[in-house]
């Protein structure tokens, strides 16, 4: 028998995964107004590139978690620079169409390097841990404090750092050229790596938790919009709380509605966040139209 | 006059087919011509009006599965039954234009991609009625011909229909939409009325066509009948041709499905990926498409002819 | 005098989040008057226009035309009472031809009959040569021309121009303004904003002076050049 505060925290901790997740998506979208229809396919990979390297290479979790995500990183900063970043200016729905085609490229690849199977890792953080008299999964643990960890990094970095201020600057004032003498393109070029490199993160952190395959990112980018739609587009902070919420949401929505219903869930509360309250709970600055 | 020609030539050939070829390419063309309604369709709601769907899935599969049970449960034959699918779909776009074209740009878009996979999730749960992920079966239909047909006068209907529509008012105050939504509502064009009569009619032949597939795979289950990738291909074949242009999905759909149909002979591996590629590169090189480039290059005269003849009477002798 | 109202604006306020751009703006345009409207930046004549034409909603007071209420009525409704506008920053369908544009804002009339009045306003204008051109490609005072006769596609009662003769030469301002006397003698009650005083003196019978959404004084224009509260509100 499941308690309510098990499921709470169980929710909780899945919310944790999509605060690293969706707070890489708002980052990007409000630097650039892009909403990145590819985000599932970081994560993915990251699950994949994760699997491969403590599976199949023997590779310390930890370690495959900073090259994961290194790779990741790397990887959505050209991805930028070679792509996203000539229909930056024009209308949303060019960079929307892009990065869905991307997206779709980055699946069958994906299909082409590890096959369509899923992929677990076993061994890795198996097993339960008491907390507080409740019995939670020791991988979701783990992934949550990594991940809010990570997150709280990347705010201080956004919050304290010479780079970081200019980046929030430009999700401010997306029309300014430069900003503190740095080019504007390179600020895109960075926050769509640091998107990528928080997307991979989150999809290492989720390999112990689910088996992962290629076509995982479609399932949870959508997760991923709910929560930034939630929480408000372009806020961190939203984004945080937003994931937290739809966490917990998903995790007793799909306990009492069982899995299928559980997800249609998020998507209804997506859609009814965008018509009625297109804000969401922190977005003061409103563009959903 | 020349290009009438060519049309009917076209049809002539469409219409022959079946009596003197070979099955596949019967069975080619019936997948041509669902795409060609798909294509047109999308057109109307995402090429004129500029509202990019990526849920217009949900349509197809409505029809699919509201056909499909029609013919399970009430016993209808195929062709009214897949009528009945389309009727569904529009029922079903009615409320949901209404409320979904509240959003704009890139939220609309997300809204109606999360809006398929709801319809798609509907699906998987309700076993009782749809038999979840196993699926429904149809008897298999042996003889292809009457669906074709069937699919061809669709596809016809579809040209027909959005050639009507880039000739008359209707389609210029959709593309004024298109370009300038709150321009044209200040200027007295009624948007929102507009804009919800093109979602509806652009759910009209995913509708109708949705029953025809499940009768061609005589199958339905939820990823076929909500599938992305279907969507997916629509778009690249509308984009690759052409956006709010007359000719540009059946171009799109013609070379499309040639290219796909040899790379899933000789690389399947590559097929889904490859949609993925042509919507890239013609975001990149060609936003517009080929038909947009023709006439840009004046190797095709600008659409929205008729307005044109009707223009060419000589000069009003009144000078103000 | 005497001639009775065709707009009547009375009390309108209208914010936008902090910004009061109408506190209480109130005046009123005589049937078959050429009315100007005349303040500084940013004083609400734009505003006052959006919230006429049904763009905007004011937030309180009331907007009749011919003694029938237009603050709640959408602007297409409007449109089909008989009032038309233009914008100050022009704003046709780029991607259409310049008969397309008019024909697109056309109401009831079949398609053909749209396309001959279009065809009529374009000559009017003296543009029926670009009739075929795309929108987008045109100069800026060809815009002008087009906005005008668009506006015209209502066959307007009453005619709103935001700024008509901005950022154009002087030969064009008279071709314009001849348009506009026309069109007055016609019977169209005009309503423009302008800074430019020459032209309001020129043709204007009223002339409105707005200063921070408010209407500050009215009167024939030689008067209202020399209003100390105008002089104030502009130097
Ligand atoms: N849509 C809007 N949102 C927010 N503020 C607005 C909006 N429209 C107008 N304003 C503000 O309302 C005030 C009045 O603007 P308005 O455009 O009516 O001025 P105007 O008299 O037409 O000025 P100008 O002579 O420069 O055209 C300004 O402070 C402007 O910034
Ligand atoms: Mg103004």
């Amino acid at each position: 028998m499941r308690t309510l505060a098990e499921l709470l925290a169980n929710g909780l901790l899945l919310g944790g995964i999509y605060a690293l997740m969706a707070c890489g998506l708002n980052l990007i979208f409000g630097v650039m107004r892009v909403i990145n229809f590819a985000h599932g396919e970081f994560l993915a990979f990251g699950a994949l590139l994760g699997v491969s390297l403590v599976i199949g290479h023997g590779v310390p979790f930890l370690v495959a978690l900073v090259l994961v995500a290194a790779a990741m990183g790397v990887f959505g900063y050209l991805l930028q620079a070679a792509l996203i970043e000539r229909v930056v200016d024009g209308p949303p729905i060019m960079s929307l169409l892009l990065t869905y085609s991307v997206s779709t490229i980055l699946v069958n690849a994906g299909i082409l390097i590890w096959g369509g199977g899923y992929r677990g890792m076993p061994g890795v953080f198996s097993g339960s841990v008491p907390v507080l008299g409740m019995n939670l999964s020791q991988a979701r643990l783990v992934a949550f404090a990594i991940a809010l960890g990570l997150t709280g990094l990347v705010y201080g970095f956004l919050a304290r750092s010479m780079l970081g201020k200019a980046i929030r600057a430009v999700s401010e004032l997306p029309e300014i050229a430069t900003v503190s003498g740095i080019a504007a393109a390179r600020i895109r070029y960075l926050t769509f790596g640091l998107g990528g490199m928080m997307a991979g993160a989150a999809g290492v952190l989720m390999a112990p938790m689910f088996a992962s395959d290629p076509q995982m990112g479609a399932r949870f980018v959508i997760k991923a919009f709910t929560v930034i739609i939630v929480g408000g587009m372009g806020s961190y902070a939203g984004a945080l709380v937003g994931a937290l919420l739809i966490g917990i949401v998903e995790v007793t929505g799909g306990y009492v509605l069982g899995q299928t219903f559980g997800t249609a869930i998020l998507y209804v509360l997506m859609i009814g966040f965008l018509l009625f309250r297109p804000s969401g709970l922190f977005g003061l600055r409103v563009v959903a139209r | 006059m020349t290009a009438w020609i060519l049309g009917g030539a076209l049809v002539a050939a469409a219409a022959v087919l079946p009596l003197v070829t070979a099955s596949y390419l019967v069975s080619f063309t019936i997948q041509l011509f669902l795409f060609v309604v798909l294509a047109y369709s999308w057109n109307v709601i995402s090429g004129y009006t500029g509202y990019t769907s990526f849920g217009h899935t949900s349509f197809f599969g409505i029809g699919a599965y509201g056909a499909t049970l029609m013919m399970l449960h009430w016993k209808l034959p195929w062709l009214l039954a897949c009528a009945g699918g389309g009727l569904l779909a529009v029922a079903v776009a009615l409320p949901l234009g209404v409320v979904m074209l509240r959003l704009r740009g890139s939220f609309f878009a997300i809204g109606m991609f999360g809006l398929a996979r709801v319809f798609e999730a509907v699906a998987f749960g309700w076993a009782d009625l749809t038999r979840g992920g196993t699926g429904l079966y149809l008897p298999p239909a042996y003889d292809l011909r009457p669906l074709y047909y069937a699919l061809g006068v669709l596809a016809l209907g579809m040209v027909l229909l959005t050639w009507r529509l880039d000739n008359s008012r209707f389609g210029l105050q959709l593309l004024a939409i298109r370009e300038d939504e709150d321009g044209a509502e200040a200027l007295g064009i009624k948007t929102t009325r507009l804009k919800v009569r093109a979602f509806v009619l652009s759910a009209v032949g995913p509708g109708v066509s949705g029953g025809f597939y499940a009768v061609y795979l005589s199958f339905i289950d939820p990823p076929t009948a909500f599938s992305p990738a279907t969507e997916l291909t629509t778009i690249a074949m509308v984009l690759f041709g052409g956006m709010g242009t007359v000719l540009g999905p059946l171009v799109g759909a013609a070379v499309l499905s040639v290219l796909y149909e040899g790379l899933w002979a000789r690389f399947p591996q590559v097929y889904l990926g490859a949609g993925g590629v042509i919507i890239a590169a013609v975001v990149l090189l060609m936003p517009r498409g080929v038909m947009a480039v023709a006439m840009r290059r004046g190797w095709l005269p600008h659409g929205r002819g008729t307005l044109r003849r009707l223009a060419a009477r000589p000069a009003a002798p009144a000078e103000a | 005098m005497g001639a009775r109202p065709l707009l009547l604006v009375d009390g309108v306020v209208k914010r936008f989040g902090g910004v009061m751009a109408l506190n209480g703006a109130s005046c009123a345009v005589t049937e078959g008057s050429v009315t100007g409207l005349i303040g500084p930046n940013g004083s609400g004549k734009s505003t006052l226009f959006a919230c006429i034409a049904g763009v905007e909603r004011p937030d309180e007071g009331r907007i009749t035309f011919q003694g029938e209420r237009l603050d709640e009525r959408t602007p297409s409704e409007i449109c089909e009472m008989g009032l038309a506008r233009t914008f100050q920053v022009t704003r046709l369908f780029r991607e259409m031809t310049v008969l397309e544009n008019l024909v697109a804002v056309a109401h009831g009339r079949s398609d053909a009959a749209a396309v001959r009045r279009a065809q009529e306003l374009l000559e009017m204008v003296e543009i029926r040569r670009l009739e075929h051109a795309l929108a987008g490609t045109l100069s800026y005072g060809q815009r002008k021309l087009v906005e005008i006769a668009r506006a015209l596609m209502f066959a307007p009662k009453l005619l709103l121009l935001d700024e008509p003769f901005a950022g154009i030469n002087p030969r064009l301002q008279n071709r314009i303004l001849g348009y506009l006397k026309a069109l007055h003698e016609g019977g169209v009650t005009l309503f423009l904003i302008d800074h430019e005083m020459r032209i309001l003196l020129d043709v204007c019978e009223t002339v409105l002076a707005i200063d921070a959404g408010e209407v500050i004084a009215s009167g024939p224009p030689e008067e209202i050049r020399r209003n100390p509260r105008v002089l104030a509100a502009y130097f």
